[in-house]
């Protein structure tokens, strides 16, 4: 069974290769413009196996998403990671309060993007 | 009517008093249009001022006659002369923004008024006399009791505008001088700089230049070349960035073609090999084949030659029905020569050619039986023949069979190696596509990979956007307050310049660049919590 | 001087070619196919390994794969003498295609190989 990712993020050029990235690896791909749109999808029955998202977007960030994530039923060790260009510290710590599993510094090659999906994802 | 008389001396003596006022107030506004340069006016007063005197002269005559709108006519001037006087009052209580110069512009437009004003004051003024004069003749005490008294307060007014626009012209003159001194020596001592922030200064040069702002405008525009650098660095990354993006987009193309053109190669030299197979396979599959038709025919083949043999066999065992009947024949004919002599010999002579006859079919009959022998012998014979060729058949089958079978074995044998070289060729053959496709997934995944560039690039020039706009706004204020406070800024644009500079360079700090790695300890570009 | 693992299903040629690198200073372990190659790696763990194309069990193709994927980086001459429609060309060229450090066709002198192992171990 492969494997689903929901990519949330704000840039249609970073969805874009971002999912024909990991589709050609064999995922399943699901993608959100931003929080809102991706909690949307969550409460709405979609449970991936993975979640990627940006941290800075309109409407609902990385930030909130993932707290929001994290409350929901089922969804307390989902494995989510971010994919931004913040690369401070400060924020990082945010992010891991917020429950981030990882942080992913764009931008991030195809093959460590994989390695690193492999890490969280054992038996990808 | 002396009675009349004394009443009328008495109005004389009220309006002459009211006339010496008006004198009074007219010689003042030719005073004041003197100090203006309005000369027409000063003539028409001096015209006024002999109008005046006639009247007065007229008056003396007791002249009476009807007053009509007088009392409109004082309310409009004293109006107009009230406005004059909020005018000014206003104008030094909150100057006009837009125009830095609208101070000596508003002066020069109140004072053609003002004059304005005054003039046609001076022409009411006439009016109002020759209407006193008429209201004289016609003795209305209570009328010119209301134009004394209206008389009085617009004199007063017109005397307070003039004090005021006069302190006013003082004030302004004090106040320019000492600015103009001021700024004066501090261009002289800020000269050098100035010069050198000119052309950053076009838009600002039409600005007065005051101390305070000229100190605060060095600051501001020192931090704002900090922020340009600031700017520029960012600008000088995202060079960098897309070149370095390029370049590996491009080298990752050329790898990309690169395995494709040699694996094409590769395949295409590979396409003798798997004709060279196929083609010793096919002669191999054809060969079987054709050994399989061969077996195949065999049983068919035993089966039809047993037949026909079975069917000579048949004909043969047929003509041996044939010799036993010969034979029968060949027996009963001798009997028959045999009783045909006996009767022969009873008869004599007589039976002589009989017994000739009979001698005759004996010996046929005889012939008859050796010939059937003789027929049975060659059908046993034949049918010995056949049945030794029929062994001699199968055993010859067997032997072809055999041969076959060699070479069947040798075709299979020959099919076998050639499985076993295509099962080598093709997995070499997969394992090597296989790794390119590896190869060309990789290269496609690091173009890919490129497309991240516009979107670090994007939100780095948002982030230029928002801080330009910032900057922007704060140029305006800070133009806005030079214009309204003449240099006296209330706000440190300066410490909020540096502020748009530090928010911008924390903003930066906090996302990732490819540039200042090297210097600073970054935090890793992957982390797992 | 490189450890090096020799693996091939000939044993005359598996000795000559130990013979050889031996007297340039190497030290050599042999692998009669490609099943014993890999155990063989996985104990010597050699600086180079040079793989016939053409075995029983395991082939020289699958030990070049394997070793490519183990991400080892370990250099492999690939050497081979091609067998009826299989070339021997068609297989080094496949060995090149997968990624090996150097091809030897059958026959090869004693200096084409002392070249080839050179500049495998990038001497």
């Amino acid at each position: 069974m492969a494997k689903t990712i929901l990519l949330v993020d704000d840039s249609v050029t970073m969805l874009m290769s971002v999912k024909t990235n990991l589709e050609m690896a064999g995922f399943k791909i699901e993608t959100a413009e931003d929080g809102v749109k991706a909690l949307a999808k969550l409460t709405s029955g979609l449970k991936p196996d993975l979640i990627i998202t940006d941290i800075n977007m309109p409407n609902m960030g990385g930030i909130e998403l993932i707290k929001k994530a994290r409350a929901l039923p089922g969804f307390r060790f989902m494995p989510i990671l971010t994919l931004t260009t913040e690369s401070q510290q400060g924020k990082r710590d945010e992010g891991k309060a917020a429950g981030a599993t990882g942080w992913l510094v764009k931008p991030v090659g195809g093959a460590d993007l994989l390695k690193i999906i492999k890490q969280v994802l054992p038996g990808a | 009517m002396i009675s009349k008389f004394k009443n009328a001396i008495g109005y004389t003596r009220t309006i002459g008093r009211i006339l010496l006022i008006s004198n009074g107030a007219i010689f003042v506004l030719m005073v004041f249009a003197f100090y203006t340069g309005n000369y027409a006016s000063v003539v028409f007063l001096g015209f006024s001022l002999v109008i005046l005197l006639i009247s007065q002269w007229f008056l003396l005559t007791l002249k009476s006659t009807s007053i009509t709108s007088f009392e409109d006519k004082i309310e409009i001037t004293r109006e107009k002369l009230n406005y004059i006087f909020n005018c000014i009052a206003a104008h030094f209580e909150s100057p006009n923004p837009d125009d830095p110069n609208s101070l000596a512009k508003d002066v020069e437009v109140f004072t053609r008024e003002l004059s304005e004003s005054l003039t046609q004051c001076s022409v009411t003024l006439t009016n109002q006399m020759q209407a006193l004069s008429i209201a004289l003749d016609n003795q209305e005490n209570e009328r010119l009791q209301k134009i004394q008294d209206t008389l009085l307060p617009l004199i007063k007014t017109l005397s307070d505008a003039m004090k005021t626009y006069f302190n006013v012209r003082d004030k302004i003159d004090d106040t320019l001088r000492i600015q103009v001194t001021d700024a004066k020596a501090m261009i002289e001592r800020l000269e050098p700089e100035v010069l050198d922030l000119s052309g950053r200064l076009a838009s600002m040069q039409e600005l007065p230049l005051f101390p305070v702002s000229l100190r605060q405008l060095d600051e501001v525009i020192a931090t704002n070349l900090q922020l340009d650098h600031s700017i520029y660095n960012q600008f000088e990354v995202i060079e960098h960035d897309t070149n370095q993006n390029a370049i590996e987009l491009v080298t990752s193309m050329q790898n990309l073609s690169g395995s494709a053109n040699r694996l094409v190669a590769y395949i295409t030299s590979t396409i003798t090999t798997i004709t060279e197979m196929n083609d010793g396979v096919d002669d191999s599959v054809q060969f079987i084949i054709d050994i399989g038709h061969f077996i195949e025919e065999i049983p068919n083949r035993i089966r039809a030659d047993i037949e026909q043999l079975r069917g000579a066999t048949s004909v043969i065992d047929g003509l041996g029905y044939l010799v036993d009947s010969i034979k029968e024949i060949s027996f009963q004919t001798d009997i028959l020569a045999v009783n045909a002599a006996i009767q022969a010999a009873h008869a004599g002579d007589k039976g002589l050619g009989f017994k000739i006859v009979a001698d005759e079919v004996r010996k046929l009959a005889v012939n008859s039986n050796h010939a059937a022998e003789m027929i049975e012998t060659g059908l046993e014979n034949a049918r010995k023949t056949i049945q030794e060729g029929l062994k001699f058949k199968a055993l010859e089958e067997v032997m072809v069979q055999m041969d076959e079978a060699v070479h069947m074995l040798e075709s299979v044998k020959k099919l076998e190696q050639n499985h076993e070289d295509m099962q080598q060729f093709y997995k070499t053959l997969f394992a090597v596509i296989n790794q390119n496709n590896i190869t060309l997934a990789e290269n496609i995944s690091e173009i890919l990979s490129g497309v991240q560039y516009q979107d670090i690039v994007r939100q780095r020039i948002e982030r230029m956007k928002a801080t330009m706009s910032r900057r922007n706004e704060l140029f305006e204020r800070f133009i806005d307050e030079l214009a309204n406070t003449r240099g006296l800024l209330t706000n440190d644009f300066a410490v909020q310049m540096d502020v748009v500079l530090k928010d911008y360079l924390e903003e930066e700090a906090r996302h990732s660049n490819s540039l200042n790695e090297s210097t600073e300890e970054e935090p890793p570009k992957f982390e797992l919590f | 001087m490189a450890k090096i693992l020799v693996i091939d299903d000939e044993e005359q040629l598996r000795d000559l070619l130990k013979q050889m690198l031996s007297r340039d200073g190497h030290e050599v372990q042999t692998a009669f196919d490609g099943v014993e190659g890999m155990r063989m790696f996985g104990q010597f763990n050699p600086d180079l390994v040079i793989t016939d194309i053409i075995m029983p069990n395991k082939d020289g193709i699958e030990v070049i794969t394997e070793l490519l994927c183990s991400n080892s980086g370990t250099p492999i001459i690939a050497i081979s003498g091609g067998r009826r429609a299989i070339t021997a060309e068609f297989n080094l060229e496949s060995a090149e295609l997968l990624g090996v450090k150097g091809i030897l066709s059958k026959p090869f002198t004693r200096d084409q190989l002392r070249e080839t192992v050179q500049y495998a171990l990038g001497l």
